[in-house]
């Protein structure tokens, strides 16, 4: 695999400020970006995301670690003499120039022909659908046109990784969507890796290959949106992802990656760790509210009392309160109409499969 | 720190080699012959730029010196009335144009405002020296206060301006909404906060009429010398240390008012 | 009084009393017409002052000159009450003894003279405030306020004051003379002053604070990210000034050229205390009109050709500003 690797860092830090206004941006982050694939920063903000992708520009140094592209060391390199572009947040079109000056500005830096630049600009703004657009200022364009633009301006440079900073955070929500379908296209077709910044889960989940999970300038997983959503290591990507209940549990009994786990109701469940499990540990285990069912099994693990119902047209929502748990999540399809036997005050049983049980790290 | 990578020198972009070069040699253009002045005023010999010891005699020397105080309280009876008088007005203009709706020919009526910015002063000074000899008014302190009330008004205009557009509006409204009258809306809430504006903007004309000299010589007659009119007669029967030290004199308190007026006019409303 | 009537004095402006009650708004829709009568007499009556002293000191006196031009000048000082061309006349002929026109270029060259410095003076201001501007702009927020207040001082410190520093500073004893001779550079005092070089060094010192505040307002303004952007598509410092940082700052730099030209076009102090009374520019020779030849209508004439000018230049700038989008009031100094 090492051959494939496009952007290798290795344990990197930034550190702004020093003494008592000192903040670690980024804490010994290490992590690798396979060549072609689309990969995702995901946190909430200040996690650190950000500022990964200006080191990787090339507008931040790091404080500490070294960064490579392609096995070359990139750090001191200025971000003009780096094979990375970037789509800025605020796409940074530049006001005084026409959309073709802006999107041949790089390839003018880097010396091309006039009749080369002609061509690649053309080539561009029909790549991302704003062909006959080359005359128009910026502040004559709409925001999802600005979009592809900045999109064009980049790629005509054909870097060897795109860094999208939050691009689609400025669009209202259905050209978003449109968004995510257009860059995947233009990731696939075009082939560069890119590097995606986004404090939006969902859409970390639709568009990557594989995704990191930042907090506090932390790496906290690295992996497949499957692999993350349904195997999430801690408590933090487990919330931040999607929904979860917490369970609070001690081992009862340990075989190698699978246990029973004695919940505080005093049912036991089974569940997997990919981690060791030791007999009598304190653990967290997570739940997906969809993985859960409400059951009418007396020895359902769980029992609660219905507080809440509410209808979300796929599926609905039934807020639990469970002794010593607190209030428990779960969601059920909304086959055949839905099911509207259970009602809130009743009482229900709540039960679920082994493997939706995931053992939590911290 | 075991694994501290070799840092490589950290590029700044944004610094721009010789930047930081140039902005030093425009201060030290900006402030060397300034500071030259107060030195050479302190400098006990008397003819040549040359320094030879340190003395304070021209100080009281200069301020011993009856036409100098003449002058000196010329400036100060038309820098006063001439201040006080321009601040007055501005306020009242500056309420008209930052409250209630924006209004048609808002533009013309801040451009007549800043008029006396805009034309040379030379050009003012022969047009006001016409007028005062045409409707035959004795040139002397009138003449001066009035040429100077001119002027001041635009730099006691613009402070005032910024500090009540920077005022937010509904503090007034919710002094009618809470029963006060146009009166008491203005004298309980929106005075109180103009107040550093107001001051800011009375201090800055105070020291423009203290400063000013082409207009003063013009619309200036006998016994009406003005300080710096006084020290233009000065140099122009040759550099004396007596000269360095009014300027000198006349540059710190053009130096304390501005500074008390820029802090004025920087405090959070 | 009551608050009641306190209550029915409320001006009733729409916009003014959003949040009191119904009968405001049913007054505001009523009574829409004499609410807005009596904002504008209210406005008119804030505005008198201001305006009539304005209007009374300075543009009666200034339609007062323009008349006096076309007057007859009397020998020693003021007019004859009669109309005459000669003022505008004289500014291009000389008569001669058979009473025609002989073309003269003495003032027209005076005039070309206050050109050239006025336009050097722009050219040195922005050459040597352009830098400070970017530095003090890249500066974090808390040493940008105490520059920018550096640049602001000498402006409100007392302008002959700071033109007799230079005569200090130049004159063949001055400070710099004395420096170059004593460490052995030159041998004779290098001609500093009273000349056009001592002249452009006055002008450029007197009015450098308005080429610096715009430019560094703009730069202030100017969106780093852009820049960032410029590097990442692979500008260097240089290409990024040039191609984003200038063409940005654009409206600053006008503004200030603009700024700098039109007082050193009308410039009196500086030429006449460092010029040496031989390098004439429009101000002494609008002056002497006052002055030794008496000349007034000729003055007034030679004032009205330079606010023709100065009006001219703001004029265009002004139309400019406006089809770029920017506004006056964001380079203004205060």
């Amino acid at each position: 695999m090492a051959e494939n690797i496009a952007i290798d860092l290795r344990a990197v830090s930034k550190v702004f400020g020093s003494g008592p206004d000192e903040v670690r941006a980024l804490d010994a982050v290490s992590l690798q970006i396979r060549d072609g694939e689309f990969f995702t920063l995901l946190g909430p903000s200040g996690c650190g995301k950000t500022t990964l992708l200006r080191l990787l520009a090339g507008f931040e140094q790091p404080t500490q670690g070294e960064i490579r592209l392609h096995g070359q060391e990139l750090s001191g390199l200025p971000p003009f003499r780096r094979p990375v572009n970037t789509v800025f947040q605020s796409y940074a079109l530049f006001p005084h120039m026409t959309v073709a000056q802006n999107v041949s500005f790089g390839l003018e830096m880097q010396g091309t022909s006039k009749a080369e630049i002609g061509r690649r600009v053309d080539e561009m703004l029909e790549l991302v659908k704003l062909a006959g657009y080359g005359r128009r200022k910026p502040a004559q364009l709409s925001g999802g046109q600005q979009q592809r633009v900045a999109l064009a301006r980049a790629l005509a440079n054909r870097p060897k990784v795109l860094l999208l900073d939050e691009p689609l955070s400025a669009l209202d929500l259905k050209l978003r969507k449109e968004m995510q379908i257009e860059l995947k296209r233009l990731q696939n077709d075009t082939g560069i890796t890119f590097v995606f910044v986004t404090h939006d889960q969902e859409e970390a989940l639709t568009m990557s290959d594989r995704l990191v999970v930042m907090d506090s300038g932390k790496a906290l997983q690295i992996g497949s949106p499957r692999e993350i959503y349904e195997h999430p290591e801690n408590r933090f990507v487990a919330d931040f992802i999607g929904e979860t209940n917490l369970l609070v549990a001690r081992v009862d009994s340990a075989d190698g990656e699978s246990g029973t786990f004695r919940l505080p109701s005093g049912a036991r469940v089974q569940g997997r760790s990919r981690d060791g499990l030791s007999a009598g540990a304190e653990v967290t285990l997570a739940l997906r509210p969809e993985r859960a069912e409400l059951s009418d099994d007396p020895d359902a693990p769980l029992r609660g009392r219905i507080e809440n119902v509410v209808y979300f047209g796929t599926d609905t929502l039934y807020q639990v309160s469970v002794n010593e748990v607190g209030l428990f999540r779960v969601r059920s399809q909304n086959v055949n109409g839905g099911m509207a036997a259970a009602g809130i005050g009743s009482t229900v049983g709540i039960s679920f499969a082994p493997d939706a049980i995931q053992v939590l790290r911290d | 720190m075991a694994n501290r990578t070799a840092a490589p020198k950290p590029v700044s972009l944004k610094r721009f080699p010789g930047l930081a070069t140039g902005a030093a040699f425009f201060f030290v253009y900006l402030y060397l012959p300034i500071l030259f002045v107060v030195f050479l005023s302190f400098n006990e010999n008397r003819i040549a730029t040359i320094w030879t010891g340190f003395t304070f005699d021209w100080y009281p020397l200069v301020l011993g010196n009856a036409d100098v105080l003449r002058a000196a309280q010329n400036s100060l009876i038309v820098a006063t009335f001439a201040s006080v008088i321009a601040t007055m007005a501005a306020t009242l203009a500056a309420l008209a144009m930052t409250q209630g709706r924006a209004m048609r020919r808002q533009e013309v009526v801040n451009g007549s405002l800043a008029l006396p910015l805009l034309i040379p002063e030379i050009v003012t000074a022969v047009a006001t020296l016409i007028f005062f000899v045409a409707i035959g008014m004795p040139l002397g302190l009138l003449t001066i206060t009035a040429a100077h009330t001119v002027f001041c008004i635009p730099f006691a205009y613009l402070p005032i301006r910024a500090r009540l557009e920077g005022m937010d509006p509904s503090l007034r409204e919710a002094a009618f909404d809470l029963y006060a009258n146009e009166r008491q809306a203005f004298f309980r809430v929106t005075l109180p906060l103009l107040w550093p504006g107001i001051l800011s903007g009375l201090l800055l004309a105070f020291i423009v009429s203290l400063d000013n000299f082409v207009i003063t010589f013009f619309v200036s007659g006998p016994g009406s010398t003005t300080l710096p009119v006084y020290i233009y007669g000065m140099i122009r029967t040759g550099v004396t240390p007596e000269v360095n030290a009014v300027s000198a004199l006349l540059l710190l308190v053009s130096l304390v008012l501005v500074t008390v007026a820029l802090l004025l006019s920087r405090r959070e409303t | 009084m009551s608050t009641r009537e306190a209550q029915a004095e409320r001006p009733v402006e729409p916009q003014a009393a959003p949040q009191s009650a119904p009968q405001a708004a049913k007054g505001a829709m009523r009574g829409d017409l004499g609410a807005v009568r009596r904002e504008m007499a209210r406005r008119l009556a804030l505005l008198t002052p201001a305006m009539g002293i304005i209007i009374l000191v300075m543009v009666v006196p200034l339609a007062l000159m323009l008349t006096y031009s076309f007057l007859t000048s009397a020998r020693y000082g003021g007019v004859i009450w009669e109309f005459s061309t000669d003022a505008y006349l004289q500014f291009l002929f000389v008569r001669d003894l058979d009473d025609s026109l002989l073309f003269n270029d003495t003032y027209l060259r005076i005039f070309a003279r206050s050109f050239g410095l006025s336009l050097a003076t722009m050219g040195v201001a922005l050459l040597i405030g352009f830098p400070a501007a970017l530095f003090i702009a890249l500066q974090p927020p808390k040493y940008r306020t105490m520059l920018i207040f550096l640049v602001t001082i000498p402006f409100w410190t007392n302008l002959l004051v700071r033109n007799y520093a230079w005569i200090l500073l130049l004159r063949d004893r001055g400070l710099i003379n004395n420096t170059l001779m004593d460490l052995g550079v030159i041998s004779q005092p290098l001609p500093l002053i009273y000349n056009n070089f001592g002249i452009t060094l006055g002008l450029v010192y007197s009015f450098i604070p308005f080429m610096v505040l715009p430019i560094y307002a703009s730069l202030e303004k100017l969106d780093w990210r852009l820049v960032e952007a410029a590097y990442d598509l692979g500008a260097n410092r240089w290409e990024a000034l040039k191609r984003v940082i200038i063409p940005l700052a654009k409206p600053g730099i006008i503004a200030g050229s603009v700024l700098v030209f039109v007082p050193s076009l009308g410039a009196y102090i500086t030429p006449q205390l460092l010029g040496g009374g031989r390098n004439l520019m429009i101000g002494n020779l609008i002056q002497l009109q006052f002055g030794a030849s008496q000349n007034w209508p000729f003055g007034a004439a030679l004032a009205f050709i330079l606010l023709a000018i100065v009006l001219l230049a703001l004029v265009l700038w002004a139309l400019r500003a406006r089809r770029s989008g920017t506004s006056l009031k964001e380079v203004e100094i205060g």
